[in-house]
């Protein structure tokens, strides 16, 4: 037990605060104490009470769940259980039970396309364009500044039903052109069935405003679904104040482990829609003639789950809950602006947002950094401040699209998280001079 | 020269740097140094995947030798890819095919180079040596 026992170390204060003070809680600056951190948009240090949870579970608890009569199975199937209520919380669900674990983003939309290429008309009741299921012509609208999480699986349900996916395009500042759809662009009379976007890009960070977006698949009867990937980080995020009907997102991005994430969504939508997967815990009764299926959520989540890993979800949201993502949502604010600025300072190239539209508030902008030095690739940059103990990320974020409508090839990416510090942008500010430096830039 | 002895004076050459900048400053000039790919090589066919910046590989086989040129629009990669086509060029396909190339990990600039990184270093080599027993099939 020692192990379990070190994790359990004092330090935790009664309201850690984002910055400095809350770095002595993730066990990661212990271990790497001279590394720059800054790639939290492609997934986020986990803090001690995380791996703790997670350490409970696998330690003292690991048993199976849902079928065991033992009182340690039923302990393990009620903190599973329970974590789902804390899910729906923290995204402003109303119940636990509209909460379906997946392995992460990726994997709740696409649970989302390879259910909905089975409707047929169970959806009539609930959104007027789906009389029939997905065929020639339709649409599913999504916009070139998506993760390739968001683009592909509808590719690829477009391409099994005959459908279609438009693209609504990306401006320069990283803000979506709702043109084509709003008032009455090229799109609107478009039979469009699905609205799929990122709440917050991962790679502008611009926080989308998804008003119009809402506005209009509420007038097309279409499903609408936010790409929370990145939204639930940042900032408070309600699913009931956005409108959607679904949001998918993943714990590793938000301070808990990988391999796990959420698909929340109305459960009366749910409850008629076609399961993803077969296997065990997705059905009612199996017979040798067939099989009926399980109510939602179950009904998605086949086979033996992540349970350790939903132990560290629950944990990882109690964490940021603890912290308050107001707080959360100012730090990250400031240290933004602070990165604008030292990134215009060192002639850095901006892509997304400039300083000027932050301060202004005309676009909101959470601490994801896409930039590049002039005549510097961003490969470089990035291989060089590895050197320098920076950790950034480089190429195209798995946005391909986006780099296309930008007409770059790939951008250095900085993002931020509630135990970065000025001293880290500082840091970076250094690098950058230091990569300069070696190009012989002035 | 064989492979392996301009192996040797590449690992010679970069010994004489204390300082890891020092090396990527030299690895950045012998890609400025080297003539830039011609346009008309930077095909799909003659690119190079698993980079994170696009690099190119054009091969040519003659008088039972093998000659590479390449390029890429990052600089480090550039530089990198120059040394390989240094080392490689005018050998025999089963010269290089054989090859054991171990000068990066001895030019101390391994640990950025290792197969699981992301800027293709393996790939360029595996393609390299691809192209070598394609061509003089």
């Amino acid at each position: 037990m020692q192990l379990y026992n070190s994790y359990q170390t004092s330090g935790q204060t009664a309201e850690p605060k984002p910055g400095q003070t809350i770095r002595p809680l993730f066990p990661f600056f212990r271990h790497n104490p001279d590394t720059v951190f800054l790639d939290s948009a492609a997934t986020s240090l986990k803090p001690q009470s995380v791996i703790h949870a997670m350490l409970e579970y696998f330690e003292a608890n690991s048993v199976n769940i849902h079928r065991g009569v033992y009182a340690l199975s039923v302990k393990a199937t009620e903190v599973y259980e329970q974590a789902r209520q804390t899910i729906a919380e923290f995204v402003g669900a109303p119940s636990g039970s509209e909460v379906i674990y997946t392995r992460g983003t990726t994997e709740a939309i696409n649970l989302l396309a390879y259910s909905l290429l089975k409707v047929r008309d169970e959806l009539k009741d609930f959104f007027s364009a789906w009389q029939t299921g997905l065929g020639q012509g339709d649409v599913i609208l999504i916009s070139e500044s998506e993760h390739h999480s968001n683009i592909v699986p509808w590719q690829m349900l477009a391409s099994m039903t005959s459908a279609k996916v438009l693209f609504l395009p990306v401006k320069a500042d990283g803000s979506l052109d709702y043109s084509p759809i709003y008032p009455k662009g090229s799109y609107h009379e478009a039979p469009v069935k699905v609205i799929s976007l990122a709440g917050i890009s991962n790679v502008s960070g611009v926080i989308h405003d998804l008003e119009p977006a809402r506005a209009f698949a509420r007038e097309k009867g279409a499903i609408f679904i936010i790409d929370g990937a990145q939204a639930v980080t940042h900032a408070r995020f309600s699913l009931k104040n956005s409108g959607a009907d679904f949001i998918a997102f993943s714990a590793h991005k938000m301070c808990g482990p990988t391999g796990i994430g959420a698909l929340v969504g109305s459960r009366d939508v749910l409850s008629v829609m076609p399961p993803f997967m077969g296997g065990g815990d997705m059905i009612e009764t199996v017979t040798t003639s067939g099989t009926t299926f399980n109510v939602p959520p179950y009904r998605f989540e086949a086979g033996t789950p992540a349970i350790g890993e939903v132990y560290g979800f629950a944990a990882a949201i109690r964490f940021l809950e603890q912290v308050g993502m107001a707080a959360i949502e100012e730090h990250e604010r400031k240290l933004t602006l602070s990165a604008l600025e030292m990134l215009q300072r060192e002639q850095a190239i901006i892509y997304g947002p400039s300083l000027a539209q932050v301060q202004s508030g005309a676009i909101r902008k959470a601490g994801v950094l896409a930039f590049s030095l002039p005549g510097i690739h961003p490969h470089d940059i990035g291989t060089l401040l590895d050197e320098l103990g920076i950790a950034i990320r480089t190429g195209h974020h798995c946005c391909q699209p986006l780099m296309s409508a930008w007409g770059i090839p790939a951008a250095a990416r900085a993002s931020l998280y509630l135990y970065n510090t000025e001293e880290d942008i500082e840091k970076l500010a250094d690098g950058l001079r230091f990569v300069r430096k070696m190009f012989k830039k002035p | 020269m064989s492979i392996e002895e301009m192996q040797q004076n590449i690992i010679e050459e970069f010994t004489l740097f204390d300082d890891w900048s020092d090396r990527y400053q030299r690895i950045i000039e012998i890609g400025e140094e080297a003539a830039p790919l011609d346009e008309k090589y930077k095909t799909e066919e003659n690119r190079v995947h698993g980079c994170q910046s696009r690099v190119w590989l054009h091969t040519e086989y003659k008088d039972g030798k093998i000659f590479y040129q390449a390029d890429s629009d990052a600089a480090i990669t550039r530089g990198l890819v120059t040394i390989l086509v240094k080392v490689l060029s005018g050998h025999t396909p089963q010269e290089i095919a054989e090859a054991k190339l171990d000068f990066i990990d001895k030019i101390g600039l391994g640990k950025h180079l290792s197969p699981t990184r992301s800027n293709g270093f393996a790939n360029m080599i595996k393609k390299m040596k691809q192209e070598a027993i394609r061509l003089s099939q």
